[in-house]
């Protein structure tokens, strides 16, 4: 597209009146040269090329009514596209004059300055940490017993889709404070459920701005709608 | 405490910090009002536009910072003996620019406007922290959508996406107006006092602008 605007301003042409057949051999002779250069380069240019052509082997073949609209067609849409991509250049040229006066700003870079507020070590004595270590083996036990290997495989009871529905409606219901974790799980609620209301939720914060609210780890947290914010 | 020394006060804390501070920072530590801080800035930022001084407020959306007037970068140059910054690339420049006024746009769109590939130009733009993710496109394939972010706001000195000329202003040939203002914009306009310019803010603050108290 570069290379086409830029053999279209050295020749003069009229935008909207471009002799393809003309620009098409200065655009593939260009081509050729930097072929011997680099291929990766050129490559760029062979899509542009080939639409030339297209359009050059029409106008060049005899043809019924239908397909002289389609060649118009095809022109009509090269020609948009040179003048709107024309117009980004434009647009790019004076970004970069003001990127080049921004340049010559000079920030400060953030001052380090030792506060008083550290953060509280966290608190852990041998005891409680063993504790602590215990705790997780029981868990862990407890667990692999239950864990029997499956007898039948069961169809899939919740999908991702019906848990996003039922997630809107309850934040719906909920207004702007919005819902924490816990109170989307109901008391005998299963593993897999668990997982696929936290699966739909890491979805809905991809797709359709949803906030995560949680002051510490560990903790339940709370899910919020995003408030779209201007400017 | 009046207008003039709260201007004084954030001046104070804007070059203590170094980095940049947002509205509601400064709301807070001064138990101030976002109009009030607002307002002082308005002050601070007047007063800088003197030529007898240096230094400039950067705002961005609602963050401000300070930084020395580009104007003066030759001068300044001399004695830190800066490396000089790189520039962006005509094909990084060029996708910025589309990204710039179609966000948010996939790849592809933009790729058939360059009529070339333009994933390399994209992987820059991202690396320097102009261009982010800005969600899924719904269709096969999910492709990224990408937009600009608030350092590319910071590069090209807009305050806000708001300020950029329309696209009207390119399609029509009309740029060279813009090009003059990058210009002209910070020299000094008429001389006018705070108490003026507090009337032309309310008058300004009672036609629209609901902005950061309904945020608040």
């Amino acid at each position: 597209m570069d290379l086409l605007i830029h053999l279209i301003q050295k020749n003069k042409i009229d935008i909207c009146d471009i002799p393809i057949a003309a620009i098409t051999n200065e655009y593939l002779a260009q081509i050729k040269t930097w072929q011997d250069m680099d291929m990766d380069v050129a490559s760029d240019f062979i899509v542009m090329a080939a639409r030339l052509l297209e359009i050059k082997a029409r106008a060049l073949l005899p043809q019924n009514k239908d397909q002289a609209e389609d060649e118009e067609d095809i022109q009509a849409k090269l020609v948009r596209q040179l003048i709107e991509y024309k117009v980004f250049k434009e647009i790019s040229a004076y970004f970069k004059t003001r990127e080049e006066r921004e340049q010559g700003a000079i920030y400060r870079d953030p001052e380090y300055i030792p506060t008083n507020e550290t953060e509280a070590p966290l608190e852990i004595d041998p005891v409680s940490l063993e504790l602590c270590f215990k705790r997780l083996l029981f868990q862990q036990e407890e667990e692999t017993e239950d864990i029997a290997p499956p007898q039948k495989i069961i169809r899939e009871l919740f999908s991702i889709e019906e848990k996003i529905l039922e997630i809107t409606e309850a934040l719906l219901q909920a207004g702007d404070e919005g819902v924490s974790f816990s109170e989307l799980l109901h008391p005998d609620i299963t593993r897999e459920e668990v997982v696929v209301t936290l699966l739909s939720l890491l979805e809905m914060v991809k797709t359709s701005g949803l906030r995560l609210v949680q002051n510490r780890v560990f903790i339940d947290f709370q899910i919020e709608r995003e408030v779209e914010k201007n400017g | 405490m009046d207008s003039d020394m709260l201007a004084g006060v954030i001046e104070g804390i804007l070059f203590g910090a170094g980095d940049k501070i947002s509205l509601s920072e400064l709301c807070q530590s001064l138990n101030k009002t976002p109009s009030e801080v607002r307002f002082a800035i308005e002050i601070l930022k007047q007063d800088y536009q003197s030529r007898a001084r240096g230094i400039r407020v950067v705002q961005v959306k609602d963050t401000y910072q300070l930084s020395t007037k580009p104007e003066n970068y030759e001068y300044i140059k001399e004695i830190t003996k800066r490396q000089e910054k790189t520039g962006l690339s005509r094909a990084a420049l060029e996708t910025l620019s589309i990204i710039a006024y179609r966000q948010p746009v996939t790849r592809i769109a933009i790729d058939e406007l360059r009529g070339v590939s333009s994933s390399s130009a994209i992987q820059r733009l991202l690396d320097r922290g102009l261009i982010c993710d800005g969600g899924r496109l719904e269709a096969p394939g999910r492709p990224i959508l990408y937009k600009t972010t608030n350092e590319f706001l910071k590069t090209v000195g807009f305050s806000s996406l708001k300020e950029m000329p329309e696209y009207e202003v390119f399609s029509q040939g009309r740029q060279e107006e813009f090009n003059l203002e990058i210009m002209t914009n910070e020299t000094p306009k008429k001389e006018t006092s705070h108490e003026e310019m507090l009337t032309e803010m309310l008058e300004k603050a009672t036609g629209s602008e609901p902005s950061a108290e309904a945020a608040q």
